[in-house]
């Protein structure tokens, strides 16, 4: 049965490597349609894990620290990107903030221009995998043993010591494997970026939105971009493998004890 | 321009003005399929839109000349001017579609359009006159614009002979009774042309 | 040893055959099945009106061409252009196309206009959020040709996003997100209360032609036949005139 399960799902990943020769394939990464796909790609999620990580580690230290009845509204909201429709979210984001939308009249007098522009990849990534990097940051910090940062405080260390100093680099492991978990996420966005963003190469065309327009245009494109997202998927995986088990180490509840990693 | 005959057709003109007008638009005809046929080097945008739009106004002035002819209601010597004015309104399509042809691309069909006439166009001579003069002056002013918005020699040319050949056609439709001449008929951009046009060339 | 692990393999792949064929079978259950239509997405309205009973897949026809070459398994193939139709033909996936219908581009604003677009050269002149389809997409080629044929071209920097299929670029005029937009004039009528269309001049509407054809790996020819058949006479041809499209001129090519 293993074997079963392994062939169909190793089979997609490995037909995608077996249908263009490595020659070819690194010659397609080389037009113009995947070089700007990677160029936005790499642009938007840059400054999407920024505002992620800038707003999602205080956040998650403070929905980990609480455990009043708001904290669990609070996480309630924080996940439900998780479970919406890539498609759901587009039409959310639209009805938020495209043009006729809630906030629309409010963007349009301050003079900033949303539609069709690189920040509105932006907003579509990062409203899609913040709940990554949250829900991974709020355990990471919850796994702190509480003792620690106790014992700063007695010793008279304030609150935002207590966190730069002692929680966060304690939880470092694991929100690194959330950030992991939200780029991996955002880099492969597609439904709600195509819906608000829209599609134009050099500008709004990210690599998950180059596959499906290369698909019809020449395959062998869509299967070098499609490659190229495997590889990075891969590494993502690998990093939080390595993360989560660094991260076991570091906030072993006994100090000094030996670290016996948990998972094979 | 030469002694008067009585104008007993109703067309509005003098008859040996119209047999030059015939002659001359026989001859306008040739020579604009002539210089059609010359290869297009570097057409820009705005040329092949002329062209473009003067091919649909030439199978529209064809559709006017068979309705008019159909209709005859202006006189059995109008025949020949109309027929004419047929003649040269397709001469002046193909001259004008190996143009397109020759800038790479594709020329309408005239089975491409479905021309609407008002129910009443060609029920009477000052009707068919009038109609002639709805869809050949917008077309003239159309060419005035491109020989001033062109810049490829050959097809300023073709244009001005296009322009000489509208004038005549409309003069040939102008009567002599109670209808001036223009002094300067207007040049008209594309768009306006287009405008002019919308209602006919549906 | 050996052999009971083999027997487990075979059974694990029985079970996932035997869940797909009952996937399948359950559609097939009745005398008629439903046909699996592949349908350009101008044609989704008066399809669903004309026949609600068939499977139908709307989308570009470029992309539909792609899928059933991969091995789609379509009854049907409708295209808004010669080419993905004639392209099947080609290789045989496809029986002889047979035109049944023609369309016209039409350019469409939201109703709040917020560009101030009255016509199609005030594309030249003011700035403009435009948006278009792709251009393997049929109407995109569409789109191409009439601003090619306008003298318009330049437009074209003005595009800010190109779509997969002309209902998505329908859907960002209606909503307001886009300035304007190029679509076939019937894709305009069902959202008439949030667009308003700015005509293009006949002179420089592209030969746009439809052709349909039957899959030819379909198990259902005789049926799929006789649907096209139904739609190339007098009712379909109502249907498709009432929701806006053309006749088929009579010296097509």
């Amino acid at each position: 049965m293993t074997s079963v399960a392994l062939a169909f799902l190793a089979l997609p990943v490995v037909a995608i490597f077996a249908q263009v020769p490595p020659g070819e394939l690194v010659s397609a990464l080389g037009s113009d349609a995947a070089k700007d796909a990677l160029i936005v790609t790499a642009k938007t999620n840059l400054v999407s894990m920024i505002l992620i990580l800038a707003f999602g580690t205080p956040a998650a230290y403070w929905i980990a620290t609480r455990n009043t009845r708001l904290r669990d509204v609070v996480v309630t909201v924080v996940e439900l990107p998780l479970v919406l429709p890539p498609a759901v979210a587009g039409i959310g984001l639209l009805a938020a903030f495209g043009r006729l939308g809630l906030l629309g009249g409010t963007i349009e007098a301050l003079g900033i221009d949303i539609a069709f522009t690189q920040t509105a990849v932006v907003l579509a990534v990062t409203f899609v995998a913040s709940p990554f990097y949250v829900r991974t940051a709020v355990a990471a910090f919850e796994s702190v043993d509480p003792a620690l940062p106790a014992a700063a405080r007695t010793l008279g260390a304030g609150p935002g010591r207590v966190f730069a100093r002692v929680a966060l680099p304690l939880a470092a492991g694991g929100l690194g494997a959330g950030a992991a978990l939200a780029f991996a996420r955002g880099v492969g966005e597609f439904g709600a970026t195509i819906m608000f963003a829209g599609s134009l190469q050099g500008r709004t065309q990210t690599l998950s939105l180059a596959v499906y327009e290369q698909f019809d245009l020449d395959f062998d494109v869509a299967l070098a971009i499609s490659a190229l997202l495997v590889l990075v998927s891969g590494a993502v995986l690998l990093s939080v493998k390595l993360l989560t088990r660094w991260r076991f180490a570091s906030t072993s509840p006994i100090p000094f004890a030996p670290t016996t990693p948990t998972s094979g | 321009m030469s002694a008067a005959v009585p104008d007993r057709h109703g067309l509005g003109i003098d008859r040996p003005v119209r047999r030059r007008t015939l002659l001359l638009a026989t001859v306008s005809g040739l020579v604009v399929a002539g210089l059609g046929a010359r290869s297009a080097e570097a057409a820009t945008d705005d040329e092949l839109a002329y062209a473009n739009f003067g091919l649909a106004a030439a199978y529209l002035a064809a559709d006017y000349y068979a309705h008019a002819l159909e209709a005859d209601k202006l006189g059995a010597d109008a025949r020949r001017t109309l027929r004419s004015g047929r003649a040269a309104s397709r001469s002046q399509a193909r001259a004008l579609s190996d143009l397109i042809t020759g800038a790479g691309d594709t020329p309408a069909a005239s089975e491409d359009f479905a021309f609407e006439w008002p129910a009443k166009a060609f029920d009477t001579a000052a009707a068919t006159r009038a109609t002639g003069l709805d869809v050949l002056r917008p077309t003239l002013g159309a060419y005035q614009s491109a020989v001033a918005a062109v810049s490829e020699s050959s097809y300023r040319v073709l244009y001005a002979s296009l322009v000489a050949s509208l004038g005549q056609q409309v003069g040939a439709l102008v009567g002599s009774v109670g209808e001036r001449v223009e002094t300067f008929p207007p040049a008209l951009d594309l768009e306006r042309a287009s405008d002019a046009l919308e209602g006919y060339l549906g | 040893m050996r052999q009971a692990r083999h027997r487990v393999l075979a059974l694990g792949l029985a079970l996932v055959v035997a869940a797909l064929a009952a996937t399948d079978a359950g559609a097939r259950s009745t005398a008629t099945p439903p046909l699996t239509i592949y349908a350009a997405a101008s044609l989704t309205e008066v399809f669903k009106a004309l026949d609600p009973v068939q499977n139908y897949s709307f989308a570009g026809s470029n992309a539909l061409e792609t899928q059933i070459r991969n091995g789609a398994p379509a009854d049907i193939f409708a295209s808004a252009a010669p080419l993905n139709t004639q392209r099947l033909f080609k290789v045989g996936m496809v029986d002889k196309p047979v035109t049944f219908t023609a369309n016209r581009l039409a350019l469409i604003v939201p109703k709040s206009n917020p560009a101030g677009i009255k016509s199609i050269y005030d594309l030249r002149s003011k700035p403009v959020k435009l948006v278009v389809a792709g251009p393997a997409v049929p109407v995109g080629g569409y789109t191409l040709t009439v601003l090619k044929k306008m003298g318009l071209s330049g437009v074209l920097s003005k595009v800010v996003s190109r779509e997969s299929d002309v209902k998505a670029v329908t859907g960002k005029v209606a909503l307001g997100q886009a300035d304007a937009g190029f679509v076939y004039v019937t894709d305009a009528r069902p959202v008439s209360d949030q667009v308003t269309v700015v005509k293009i001049p006949a002179w420089a509407q592209p030969r746009v032609r439809y052709e349909i054809a039957v899959v030819s790996k379909s198990p259902n020819k005789t049926a799929a036949q006789a649907w096209i058949n139904a739609l190339l006479s007098a009712k379909g041809q109502t249907a498709l005139k009432n929701a806006g499209f053309l006749p088929v001129p009579k010296t097509s090519t």
